[in-house]
């Protein structure tokens, strides 16, 4: 009895003496990192890897990383989770980084930022604006993209010349960050250019940004308003979900057809299908600009330069540049 | 029909036997096994009078199209939840499943030689993964709910470390599985009914479907009675490994692209059809053909509420309380007839 609490008390001292030792090895490292002024440690926590844009990124920002040279990289992945986006924020700030490259999987806490601001770490919010105290944004502005799907219907609308257009409209997760702004974006564009529901009918469903729900949705839909002039969708892949339920019931898609379709990202798969004329247009994001500005601002901020947001801006890709767009990234989707 | 009734008359008091005691017994039972049927031609009768694209035969063999997929990995569900066991871990198996197939089905990588890979490696994927999760949970190890949460978990983990980026651009001969027809009726439709056919007559005309049952209604009775339980257990996580797999090919063929995000949620619409079908979550009752039926109820409930354009959350709160209302009503009767 005694001796086994002895043992007890042995093994809990080994432990902290070992967690000190620890402790006191990060610090100094770090130390040396800070004080040395020549490496730059960069932090980047990603929203979640599994989406091939994020996926993109990371490869960018480590190809910069090594281009820019002295700068090492840690990471982590929130895995599309904010409870572990502010974990993986804590153990990489534990690991002293000189700045912080942050995807917030939301836009609503700001938790993360503060941690690091806690900690000294200077954050830069990338891709998308997160919450909290960040030096700057990288990142594209998600409601201009919406202004750029509305404009394509309102473009469709005036080419069609007809009275009243039908619009099938695939959104993705309601509540999420890009899927509110991007709606906004698209209805503003509508009420500005006065096409009310007289003019453009709008139906709309939420896909959760997946691809196999936007299928059965579009499979529903078009069976249900075969009449439909325009498909668009929140995001690429769901868009490819419908136009796969187009080749299902066998309709013709693209330029030059009853139907037109249009989505957000600019994946090679609908860049392909652009460049074949089944799908008309893509509200193109380009990863490298992004990626490469992020590295860079992070970078400044880090020796302590004043830094600033680039807010860079959607562009509309169509059959003419489907195939420049498709040869700037496909060799980031591999 | 017979048993239920002379279930029904055992369970009432012996001054209660009068016609009408024994009327109102025999309703309870006919709501009890039949509720789930009658609610899905509620609901069907209901969407048909509300919309007129939902009363076309196109649209109701859409429906069984759009269900397959949900339906095949509820059918190896159902197997699990016989001997109270819980797979958390098929949408993750979907997805590697789904890629196994898609990696041979790509314009790009396939020759006719590969035909078969696309189909039997995600066939032996799914049963390994399947395995995985049997073995562990017939060990004693840990209780399914852990195991299969930790393979869900790592299942996706090896999914997206495999590839991030969709497999796209399948051959033609891959896209008729999930979207062609043959005879002016869905692929999927046939194979989901091929399974559904095999499933049932393992269940109740196979001496395993009969152990099945033994095994989730009295672990240790079954033990008693000579039955291997452990080999029962791992056979059932084996089997919905391989309706997973299935699944993946259809959904792969049917979307056009093998994704590592593909089939998230899914272990939540495949409990809820079993569950909706009646199937107790404490083991021993069920049967594949009300998970068919509860598969159905989830399909025409997505299908109906899309063509009455009802939003997205009105339609998750709509389909949570479905599932919650069809285990309460599970548990009322439970109570009734203890």
């Amino acid at each position: 009895m005694r001796s086994n609490r002895l043992r007890a008390a042995a093994k809990s001292v080994g432990v902290m003496s070992l967690a000190v030792a620890l402790a006191a090895c990060g610090s100094s490292s770090g130390g040396t990192a800070a004080g040395g002024g020549k490496r730059v440690k960069l932090a980047v926590e990603y929203g979640a890897l599994s989406f091939p844009y994020h996926s993109a990124l990371k490869l960018l920002v480590h190809a910069k990383a090594k281009e820019l040279g002295g700068v090492s990289i840690i990471e982590g992945d929130s895995n599309n989770d904010t409870g572990t986006e502010l974990a993986n924020v804590q153990n990489l700030l534990s690991q002293n980084p000189d700045c912080m490259l942050l995807i917030p999987v939301g836009n609503a806490s700001s938790a993360p930022a503060e941690a690091a601001q806690g900690a000294n770490v200077p954050v830069v919010s990338f891709d998308q604006k997160a919450a909290g105290p960040a030096k700057a944004f990288v990142g594209y502005n998600q409601l201009q993209s919406g202004d750029l799907l509305g404009q394509f219907i309102v473009d469709q609308y005036k080419a069609l010349n007809k009275p009243k257009i039908k619009v099938i409209y695939i959104r993705g997760i309601i509540g999420h960050v890009a899927d509110t702004a991007r709606n906004q974006g698209l209805k503003a564009t509508l009420q500005k250019a006065g096409l009310d529901k007289d003019k453009v009918g709008i139906i709309e469903q939420s896909a959760d940004f997946d691809r196999a729900k936007a299928e059965s949705i579009t499979n529903n839909l078009m069976r249900q308003h075969p009449d439909t002039d325009i498909i668009v969708a929140n995001n690429d892949d769901m868009l490819l979900g419908a136009y796969s339920a187009t080749q299902t019931l066998k309709l013709p898609t693209g330029p030059g057809t009853p139907l037109h379709l249009a989505g957000v990202d600019g994946v090679p798969e609908a860049l392909k299908l652009i460049g074949e004329g089944k799908i008309d247009a893509t509200m193109f994001q380009d990863p490298v600009a992004e990626a490469n500005t992020a590295v860079t601002t992070c970078v400044a901020a880090a020796k302590g330069e004043a830094v600033s947001d680039t807010v860079l801006s959607f562009r509309q890709v169509t059959k003419a540049d489907a195939a420049a767009a498709l040869d700037s990234v496909k060799s980031l989707y591999k | 029909m017979v048993t239920t009734e002379e279930e029904a008359v055992r369970a009432v008091p012996e001054a209660d036997v009068t016609p009408r005691g024994r009327q109102l017994r025999t309703a309870t039972t006919i709501a009890r096994d039949y509720g789930m049927h009658l609610a899905l031609v509620a609901l069907i009768v209901i969407f048909a009078i509300a919309s007129p694209d939902f009363r076309t035969v196109e649209n109701l063999l859409n429906i069984l199209n759009q269900v397959a997929v949900v339906g095949i990995v509820s059918v190896g569900m159902t197997f699990v939840i016989l001997t109270a066991g819980i797979d958390l871990s098929v949408g993750s198996l979907l997805a590697l499943t789904s890629l196994s197939s898609g990696v041979f089905a790509a314009t790009q990588t396939s020759t006719t030689g590969t035909v078969l890979l696309a189909l039997a490696v995600p066939l032996i994927v799914g049963l390994v993964g399947g395995m995985i999760n049997g073995a562990i949970v017939a060990s004693r190890l840990a209780t399914p709910l852990i195991v299969t949460l930790g393979t869900l978990t790592a299942f996706r983990g090896m999914a997206v470390q495999y590839r991030v980026n969709p497999i796209h651009n399948l051959q033609d001969w891959y896209r008729e599985i999930g979207s062609g027809r043959t005879a002016g009726i869905p692929n999927g439709i046939y194979i989901f009914i091929a399974i559904i056919l095999v499933a049932s007559l393992v269940l109740n005309r196979t001496r395993f479907g009969r152990e099945v049952y033994a095994v989730g209604g009295n672990e240790q009775a079954s033990r008693a009675a000579g039955i291997n339980v452990a080999r029962v257990k791992f056979a059932v996580y084996a089997i919905s490994g391989l309706c997973v797999a299935v699944a993946a090919i259809i959904n792969t063929s049917r979307i056009g692209a093998a994704q590592a995000i593909a089939g998230q949620g899914l272990e939540l619409q495949a409990i809820a059809a079993v569950v909706i079908g009646g199937a107790s979550l404490f083991g021993g009752r069920g049967k594949i053909s009300n998970t068919v039926i509860g598969t159905l109820i989830l399909g025409v409930l997505f299908n109906g509420l899309v063509l009455l354009n009802v939003s997205s959350p009105i339609q998750n709160i709509i389909i949570g309380a479905l599932v919650v209302a069809a285990v309460s009503l599970d548990g009322f009767f439970r109570r009734r007839s203890a």
